[in-house]
């Protein structure tokens, strides 16, 4: 009956859709993962191609840059003479690249405003996009609601298809623009039958259905997306809805062909399409332009003047300790704490400091006490199987009360209740509007980093199966056994290189972020823990190493833990500049005294983290003291009005994966994610590839999609923050009727430069080849150059960068590059600059030594 | 106590003119000169509350005098103080002082940092003429100034054709609304000649005598200040405006929408329950307007799935909560209950992004979930009624469609038509005119005179409809507009000759105006024919100066307070005299949609996205 297949047709729709689920957990995935498969500037123009987006910035941006001096004249070279292999060829670039005129600055058409749908509006002179999209947004963001509305809409189990036929068909009141025969009919359907006749009113050649699919998802793809996120995994919604894009697109289509129905009266036929070819979707390889061409020669210098900024650091002689250090601390590798290490070492070089992926290797879902349902708090790429309970100390015998401002919003709704709420409360507001803007404090509104370790929670990580301990591989359990807790310990330390010479004390430091007034308050928590805190995955990770059966079970394996040594979790919070330590009650004399030496030197340190920090913002001064600095980021980390509690992940462009010894003593400027590494234990690339597992697609994700949103805020971005509106909890819009927006809004990318993550590695060449190539998933991000991937070689200090065209490592001549600066005083760096500064040295410490 | 009044007037008007002139001004120094209008205002304001205070709490009035004075009339300009004026100002100047320490930090880098100040300066002005404003005439350059500011900021993200939409949405039904507070206006002004002044209106021996012009009239003139009221404070049935407001900043749509902005049609109310409650039936008609919409807006509240909605309706649901007070004759709790709303809803705006966080650990907390609220009253209804209830509330009580098929549909409906038929409209009209008059006057040369009088005021009805509805050329659309204004003065000139100098004034203000626009539109075509007002086309990021002309040649010819033509309009209102009720009428109805086609020029030819895409695809 039909020439198409539906289904397929849906589905071939979801491959051009974001993978961004709900807002709760926000996670940083790269916008364009549908694109991956193609070399980074085919897909990103595929994509701008697409979606009507920019896929560089314009020539007048670099020109600047230039000008200022932020693209240096090496980096400039590079980029020509590795893309351009002929001598003329090269000049002639060189003359373009400044004479060349800007051209338009127009976005591509988007594929929805090319396609049969927009036929259909213009010749049928029918106003899709105002009469019916407002009734399907209307519709699906009732639908999904979590907990906005008092009155949720009444849903059906066989989906929103059948629950919008309910609704309609046993209303009193016709329900525009169903109120024709036409359209109830349509829905007494199956929403495939719906979907497919009312196709066959829309358009007389069904060759074109699919092609109005894609069109239709892609008109609303903010919540196409999040209809395709949830219908994979339907655990993302707290208030679980069944939901399927082929529903949704169902949906559409009924309402496309009612308004279309209630506007021509009896002049609805179906579209008879002229010209076939036009609608033929952009499959070919896009071939660039002359000004593309000449945009990404300069994209690349503005990337290689930074890339060989940092492999001019690696290169450099190593900084070591002179002596063994008394402290451990082992961070996220977020580059927010590529600054507080640095100053941690520099106030007690008796401090050491590791970075590794955030969630310590922990992977399991963190269930606190009052939760009704568990969160994943490991990255979004492993499948955890493992159920962690942080359960009511039995001290504690009240639930804390819930704050009354929750039952005060819902009440104020209605008619009542909202009487008394204002009458009584709007005097209180009054004060309340008063000391939130002159004296801002926490609140309970906000999102705060410690919120689910409150009531001193105790972690429920011993497994209940010890020592019968056999599960069955795929279920969930819950706690971890002795020999898995041994495991996930085991290869956590030797990943970063803590299995040897471990110190009295290893701190393991997770973070996350407090902030009020925030709906994306997940992307300033730790990537690593799906938009949480990782505090559940540090404590943990602490109790398990402190345990002995698992102590002796790593003996075993040949990881020897001292007696003398001790695992501590903390908690750093990277808004306000403060570490918080858990579990550490019960410390002996020795182990509480450096618990103390801790904590007295982060106190330093985090304040000249916060006056490192203060220097990006505009509005403050830049002869800030640090303890004034600390002061002012935790009042603003507490501000209602204050759309930018911090800048998050704003400088990230670099990941260092080796030893700290590499970067010890330079002045990075926040910009880097660094791994600990350590090549002499890991011969094979083994290790390695274990890491670039979690670096590349955590690292890779959280820089494309600021890279992303940064190129063009308005389609892969979310737009300015200060209009937004919340909708049904599970993202945000303009006005109250717009699609969901996707992306990180401008506020948080407007300081970003756009710059591909470049991954360096302390390896041998061939064994970072090797390793990178063991999972094929990792490897395409490195082969199409979505991530850059260059190596350093541990024992020639030889720099290199994987080639595409060689498919191999290509050496890398650092002799041309102007030297980095070597400044005495780590404020120097940045003194008088809001935007970045170039990466430099730091004069020598007594403390540390730099090898020959 | 007027030195007072005029602090708090001027410190916000100098403030927004001087952010406005500022070439390439810093944030700081708006930030600065804001903070110091505000707090200006702020003593401005405590010195009115402390001098009434120590007066008596009694009110306060002084009449400045008129502006334009002829034997017949005059535009009487005062002020007058009471207990609602005192609580009106402390809100305004507390909510703007709050609003603007909190946007000088949130709007921080929006590259309509200057802009956002400037409207919230002039809203501020506008918020406090309407608390001071003397009579009706005053009161309404107020309510102008807000409409126009409420435009604004709506409007504020104006590369966004859904906000342009949305804020042009709601300026028609200010506009709408406004024909009913001009025709009020001048009604009151008919009805009773002495009635200049509120301060008059108050005083018992004038409320005996409000009665005396009958029940008809007074059934009129409620209807029109009712009219006049809903619109602004978003009552049935024009409540949906409120939720599409929500277009702008957070803090901008607080202020006004949360807050101040609609609570202005209750203020109208306060001013005029002398007049309403003369009128038997009158508490009746305010109580009932305001009962249907608490009933339909608090249920549409309820199933708002976005926050600002919700909060949006809940307010406007508690405006006719407000209203049913009024009509109660409980002037006190009614006042109450405004102040707290506009606070706690400006505070549950300011507050709306924390929502996720908020009431998702309630969605997810066990000890929540265990203590939950009583069901609602949907869940004892039968199935099919519940689910029409929530059909009806889920379309915003089809509110929309309503407006626009009874208000919108017809005006465009009869400017197309007379688009099609322009010739026949033209030469239809003189006949029909004359046809007509010449049955019910046979009178000679006074019906000669009505003739003229009623084909002038019909062809600038129908020029002001033409205007509203054309899509091709803006700037034929703008000479419609100038047209009609002038066979607006025509027809009054024609029915009273001896009115050449207020219709000298009125058209002094035309003239520049249109003159200015039509500068301003010729330079914005560039080098294209025409701009043609089917689509949006975004043109105040290329061209800011001359959008900016053209939105003071906007202002100008539709008769905002910055041109003689505010009060032009009035006059020829009050001279289009008593026997001649369908000329004032028909008048009204041409200055209202004269500015709203106006402003449709405006959004058409500089707001919007502007899009246009690169033809040239990747290939080369």
């Amino acid at each position: 009956m039909s020439s198409f297949d539906l289904r397929a047709s849906v589905h071939a729709g979801r491959s051009w859709l974001s993978y961004q689920g709900p807002i709760k957990d926000f996670v940083c995935l790269n916008p364009l993962m549908a694109f991956q498969q193609h070399e980074f500037y085919e897909g990103a123009h595929r994509a701008g191609a697409a979606f009507g987006a920019y896929s560089l910035m314009g020539l007048g941006f670099y020109r600047t840059a230039f000008n200022d001096g932020r693209i240096t004249k090496s980096g400039l070279e590079r980029a020509i003479t590795l893309r351009i292999h002929s001598s003329e060829e090269q000049q002639r670039v060189r003359e373009d690249l400044f004479q060349y005129p800007e051209g338009s600055t127009l976005r591509p058409v988007p594929i929805q405003e090319s396609g049969v749908r927009q036929l259909f509006k213009t010749v049928k002179r029918v106003s899709l996009d105002t009469h019916g999209t407002p009734v399907l947004l209307r519709l699906i963001s009732s639908y999904l609601d979590q907990g906005v509305a008092l009155w949720a809409m009444p849903r059906t189990k066989e989906g929103f298809f059948a629950t919008v036929r309910d609704l309609v068909l046993n209303s009193y009141k016709s329900f525009p623009p169903f109120d024709t025969l036409f359209a109830k009919s349509l829905l007494q359907e199956t929403s495939e039958n719906a979907a497919i006749q009312a196709l066959e009113s829309l358009l007389e050649d069904q060759r074109f259905s699919p092609r109005y699919i894609l069109d239709l998802i892609l008109s609303t793809p903010g919540w196409s997306a999040m209809i395709n996120q949830v219908e994979m995994k339907p655990h993302l919604l707290l208030n679980s809805a069944p939901v399927s894009l082929l529903d949704f697109v169902s949906v559409g289509l009924v309402i496309d062909a009612a308004v279309a129905k209630r506007e021509l009266k009896h002049d609805f036929t179906p579209l008879r399409v002229q010209d076939p070819l036009a609608f033929d979707l952009p499959t070919k390889d896009p071939r660039l332009g002359t000004l593309d061409r000449i945009k990404k020669i300069w994209h690349e210098a503005y990337e290689w003047s930074l890339y060989e900024q940092a492999f001019q650091v690696v290169a450099a002689p190593n900084v070591v300790l002179k002596n063994n250090p008394q402290i451990q601390a082992a961070f996220c590798i977020d580059d927010r704490e590529c600054s507080i290490r640095r100053h941690l070492e520099w106030v007690d070089p008796g401090i050491e400091t590791f970075g590794t992926a955030g969630f310590f290797g922990m992977d399991f879902l963190y269930q606190y006490y009052d939760d009704l349902k568990p969160s994943q708090n490991c990255p979004i790429v492993l499948t955890p199987r493992h159920l962690v309970r942080g359960e009511r100390p039995l001290g504690k015998s009240t639930i804390k009360s819930q704050p009354l401002d929750g039952y005060i919003d819902r009440w104020s709704h209605s008619i009542l209740g909202g009487i008394l709420v204002t009458q009584l409360l709007g005097f209180r507001t009054l004060f309340r509007l008063l000391r939130a803007v002159l004296r801002p404090r926490a609140e309970s509104l906000g999102s705060n980093a410690s919120s689910r370790d409150a009531d001193r929670v105790t972690l429920k990580i011993h497994s209940e199966l010890e020592p019968a301990g056999t599960v069955k591989s795929g279920e969930m359990t819950e706690g971890y056994t002795y020999d898995e807790m041994a495991d996930r310990v085991g290869s956590q330390l030797l990943s970063t290189g803590l299995s040897k010479n471990l110190a009295d004390l290893v701190i393991l430091v997770a973070h996350g972020s407090t902030t009020v007034n925030n709906t994306h308050f997940a992307a300033y928590d730790c990537g690593a823990c799906m938009g949480k805190p990782g505090s559940p995955n540090a404590r943990a990770f602490a109790i398990m190493a402190n345990i002995p059966e698992v102590r002796k079970r790593l003996k075993a394996s040949n990881i020897v833990i001292p007696e003398s040594t001790y695992f501590v979790a903390a908690l750093h919070d990277t808004t306000r500049d403060e570490i918080q330590f858990f579990d550490v009650e019960n410390l002996g004399e020795a182990h509480r005294k450096l618990v103390d030496r801790f904590t007295t030197s982060s106190k330093a340190a985090l304040a000249n983290n916060a006056r490192e920090r203060c220097r990006r913002f505009e509005q403050i001064s830049f002869s800030i003291t640090p303890q004034d600095a600390l002061n002012h980021v935790r009042e603003r980390s507490v501000s209602i009005f204050e759309p930018r509690p911090e800048l998050t992940h704003t400088g990230n462009a670099l990941a260092i994966v080796g030893r700290r010894d590499l970067t010890r003593g330079f002045f990075m400027d926040r910009r880097a994610f660094m791994n600990s590494y350590d090549p002499s234990l890991d011969p094979t690339g083994k290790i390695l590839a274990g890491i670039l597992g979690a670096v590349v697609p955590v690292g890779g994700g959280i820089n494309l999609t600021y890279f992303f949103s940064r190129m063009d805020n308005h389609i892969y971005g979310s737009g300015t923050k200060l209009p937004h509106n919340v909708v049904g909890l599970v993202g945000v819009s303009n006005g109250v009727e717009g699609d969901l927006l996707t992306g990180l809004p401008n506020q948080m990318v407007e300081v970003h430069e756009p710059v591909r993550l470049l991954v360096i590695v302390d390896q041998e060449a061939e064994i970072a080849l090797a390793a990178a190539k063991q999972n094929p998933a990792i490897f395409e991000w490195i082969q199409n150059g979505w991530v850059r991937y260059g190596a350093v070689s541990p024992t020639s200090k030889q720099t290199s960068i994987y080639d595409r065209g060689k498919d191999s490592m290509v050496p890398l001549d650092l002799s041309a590059v102007i030297p980095l600066k070597t400044i005495e005083a780590q404020e120097a760096c940045f003194a008088n600059q809001h935007f970045y500064v170039p990466i430099a040295r730091l004069a020598a410490r007594p403390q540390f030594l730099q090898e020959a | 106590m007027l030195t007072c009044i005029l602090i708090l007037l001027l410190a916000p008007m100098i403030a927004a003119v001087f952010i406005a002139s500022g070439r390439r001004p810093s944030e700081r120094c708006t930030a600065l000169i804001a903070t110091f209008s505000g707090l200006t205002h702020l003593v401005g304001t405590l010195g009115v509350i402390l001098i009434w205070y120590w007066q008596g709490q009694h009110f306060f009035s002084h009449e400045f005098g008129s502006i334009f004075q002829t034997p017949e009339y005059g535009f009487p300009v005062s002020v007058y103080v009471d207990s609602m004026s005192v609580l009106w100002l402390f809100m305004a100047t507390f909510l703007s002082n709050i609003v603007i320490k909190f946007s000088r930090v949130y709007l921080h880098k929006d590259p309509g940092y200057h802009r956002f100040f400037v409207c919230l300066m002039f809203l501020l002005f506008g918020l406090s003429i309407l608390a001071v404003a003397g009579s009706l005439d005053t009161f309404m350059a107020g309510w102008e100034f807000v409409g126009v500011c409420s435009f604004l900021l709506i409007s504020f993200y104006n590369e966004r054709n859904m906000t342009v939409r949305n804020a042009f949405k709601v300026y028609s039904i200010y506009r709408f609304c406004d024909a009913g507070l001009l025709l009020g206006a001048w009604l009151t002004h008919v009805l009773w000649h002495e009635i200049q002044s509120f301060a008059i209106l108050r005083s018992p021996e004038i409320q005996l005598h409000l009665a005396d012009v009958g029940q008809s009239n007074l059934f009129a003139v409620t209807c029109l200040i009712l009219l006049a009221a809903a619109g602004k404070s978003a009552q049935f049935p024009f409540t949906f405006w409120l939720s599409r407001a929500m277009e702008g900043p957070t803090p901008s749509s607080a202020i006004f929408y949360g807050a101040l902005s609609v609570h202005a049609g209750l203020f109208l109310l306060f001013r005029t329950s002398p007049i309403w409650t003369a009128f038997d039936w009158g508490p009746v008609m305010v109580g009932s307007l305001g009962f249907i919409t608490m009933i339909t807006a608090s249920g549409i509240a309820r199933v708002q799935s976005n926050i600002k909605g919700q909060i949006a309706y809940s307010s406007a649901a508690h405006v006719g909560i407000m209203f049913i007070e009024l009509a109660l004759g409980w002037k006190s709790l009614a006042m109450l209950h405004m102040f707290g709303n506009s606070f706690f809803r400006c505070y549950q705006l300011l507050v709306s992004p924390s929502s996720v966080a908020l009431l998702l650990r309630q969605q997810g907390s066990k000890s929540y979930q265990l203590r939950r609220q009583i069901p609602g009253i949907e869940s004892i209804l039968p199935k099919k009624f519940a689910s029409s209830l929530y059909v009806f509330a889920l379309n915003d009580g089809f509110l929309e469609n309503l407006v626009r098929r009874t208000i919108w549909a017809p005006m465009t409906g009869l400017g197309k038509l007379i688009h099609r038929n322009g010739r026949f409209f033209i030469l239809g009209l003189l006949p029909i005119a004359l046809g007509a008059l010449a049955l019910l006057h046979n009178e000679g040369a006074a019906a000669w005179r009505l003739a003229a009088v009623a084909t002038a005021i019909l062809t600038s009805v129908g020029l002001t409809f033409l205007a509203l509805s054309e899509t091709e050329s803006s700037i034929r659309a703008w000479n419609a507009v100038a047209l009609s204004n002038a066979f607006a003065a025509a027809s009054v000139w024609a029915h009273d000759s001896h009115i050449l100098r207020e219709v000298l004034v009125f058209s002094t203000g035309i003239v520049f105006f249109w003159l200015l626009g039509l500068q301003a539109l010729l330079f914005l075509r560039g080098g294209k024919s025409v701009v043609n007002l089917s689509t949006y086309h975004g043109l105040v990021k290329v061209h800011p100066g001359s959008s900016f002309m053209l939105f003071l040649g906007v202002l100008g010819v539709s008769g905002f307070p910055i041109s003689p033509t505010f009060v032009g309009q009035d006059m020829l209102l009050h001279h289009a005299v008593d026997n001649y009720v369908w000329l004032t009428i028909l008048l009204a109805v041409t200055f209202s949609v004269n500015g709203l086609a106006l402003m449709r020029i405006y959004a058409k030819v500089c707001l919007g996205s502007g899009i246009e895409y690169s033809k040239h695809t990747a290939q080369t």
